[in-house]
């Protein structure tokens, strides 16, 4: 059985500051989970740090949307996101995904967990994976990155256009700027520049190809 | 297209007619709708920067506070596996505590001393004989194997480098006198039990 009930992961994850137990303890169990997964995938020991650390960022940036819910054990969301991220990662390395093998659940440092024992699965066919949660929170994943990684005054012009909604008066007042017209223009140019870096990026182009339908009802629904 | 009526569509404050025009417009016109799901994400990604951010912050914090000095990390589980005490010797060491019959007197180490690297032994007295000393985990398995000490000698120092983070035991032995003392590697990565 998973640790925690998904309530209380979404509850640690949201909350200010974030429960740091609780948060250390999700992510030994995507380790726990993630690490023999990999190992027996034609993955190596530092591919397993890079998918336990990719695997719980997709984590956190789906968990703390407002209303988000598991639709099963959070477990076997991060379970679905290591797949999601491994399998594509063979792909793209050409490595041997037919030689794919399913986490073991008998695996000694596997949960014995009815919800991690999921149903089989082809795995040559990755386009089977592309389960949209899992693929929207990788793509959330990939805004939160790009957001992090842009300069300071960008990044700090669209925080306080979009998550705190100030008008660009209050933005030239908040941020010195000379005029509201200089707010205006850094908006609209830290907005280019980020959509540049996140529309040229492969994984979007492919989520937006593979669920282009999912993207429109998605406009429209309050996830 | 017009970022600003974007915006306005998200945050619901179009009119009703442009909110009609808009509507059409966005069910014939992928390119638009593409743009106004992108300006959605942006909109909630910023809305959660920083809470993703503490979130990834505590994450740091705590592979600080699990990474012993050679670089490697633990999950919680097993650094409470790895302090856990053995309750037999702990039994033991609190009887010492309440006054030790045993001959064999150490001043090095401190009980619960926290060492690294090395154990630096020091007994109160000479040694009436040679000793054997020793080093146990919490699974009460040998980890440093048996050394023996000259009944000259009354200090000795034990390489530990090899030792994970964790409760560890000394056993020193003369004849069938054997005394014990706990001591820790790198309690500073120990979890509250």
């Amino acid at each position: 059985m998973p640790k925690y009930t998904n309530e209380q992961v979404i509850q640690a994850f949201i909350q200010q500051p974030p429960d740091e137990r609780m948060i250390g303890a999700v992510y030994d169990e995507v380790q726990k989970m993630v690490k023999p997964y990999i190992l027996k995938n034609s993955g190596n020991i530092d591919e397993v740090g890079d998918v336990v650390n990719d695997t719980f960022m997709v984590f956190a940036n789906a968990v703390v949307q407002p209303g988000f819910t598991f639709t099963s054990a959070y477990t076997t969301y991060i379970y679905g996101i290591a797949r999601y991220k491994w399998l594509n990662r063979l792909a793209q390395n050409k490595k041997e995904i037919g030689k794919h093998t399913p986490i073991d659940p008998n695996e000694p440092n596997f949960d014995d967990d009815e919800e991690n024992q999921l149903p089989a699965f082809n795995p040559a066919d990755t386009s089977a994976l592309a389960d949209e949660d899992i693929a929207l929170a990788e793509v959330r994943q990939l805004f939160w990155l790009r957001l992090h990684e842009l300069g300071e005054l960008c990044k700090q012009i669209l925080l306080l256009r979009y998550a705190d909604a100030l008008s660009h008066k209050e933005i030239k007042e908040t941020l010195a700027l000379n005029t509201e017209s200089a707010s205006k223009e850094n908006l609209s140019r830290c907005s280019k520049k980020l959509k540049e870096q996140i529309t040229r990026n492969p994984a979007y182009q492919k989520f937006i190809v593979d669920h282009f339908p999912f993207v429109k009802s998605f406009i429209t629904t309050n996830l | 297209m017009n970022p600003h009526i974007i915006e306005q569509y998200l945050n619901g404050t179009l009119n009703a007619e442009d909110l009609r025009d808009f509507e059409a417009q966005l069910a014939a016109d992928t390119t638009l709708a593409e743009a106004v799901f992108f300006q959605k994400l942006l909109q909630q990604t910023a809305q959660q920067y920083n809470q993703v951010e503490q979130v990834t912050q505590t994450l740091t914090n705590l592979s600080k506070q699990r990474m012993d000095v050679a670089g490697n990390t633990y999950t919680l589980d097993e650094l409470l596996g790895m302090f856990a005490p053995s309750a037999y010797y702990e039994e033991e060491l609190a009887l010492t505590r309440s006054g030790s019959t045993s001959s064999i007197q150490l001043t090095k180490p401190l009980p619960d001393a926290d060492c690294l690297h090395i154990l630096e032994i020091e007994f109160a007295t000479s040694l009436p004989k040679p000793a054997a000393i020793w080093v146990e985990n919490n699974l009460e398995e040998t980890v440093i194997a048996e050394q023996n000490i000259a009944s000259t000698n009354t200090e000795y120092t034990l390489d530990i480098t090899l030792l994970k983070p964790g409760r560890y035991y000394l056993k020193v032995s003369i004849d069938d006198d054997t005394f014990i003392r706990g001591f820790y590697v790198q309690k500073n990565l120990m979890p509250p039990m």
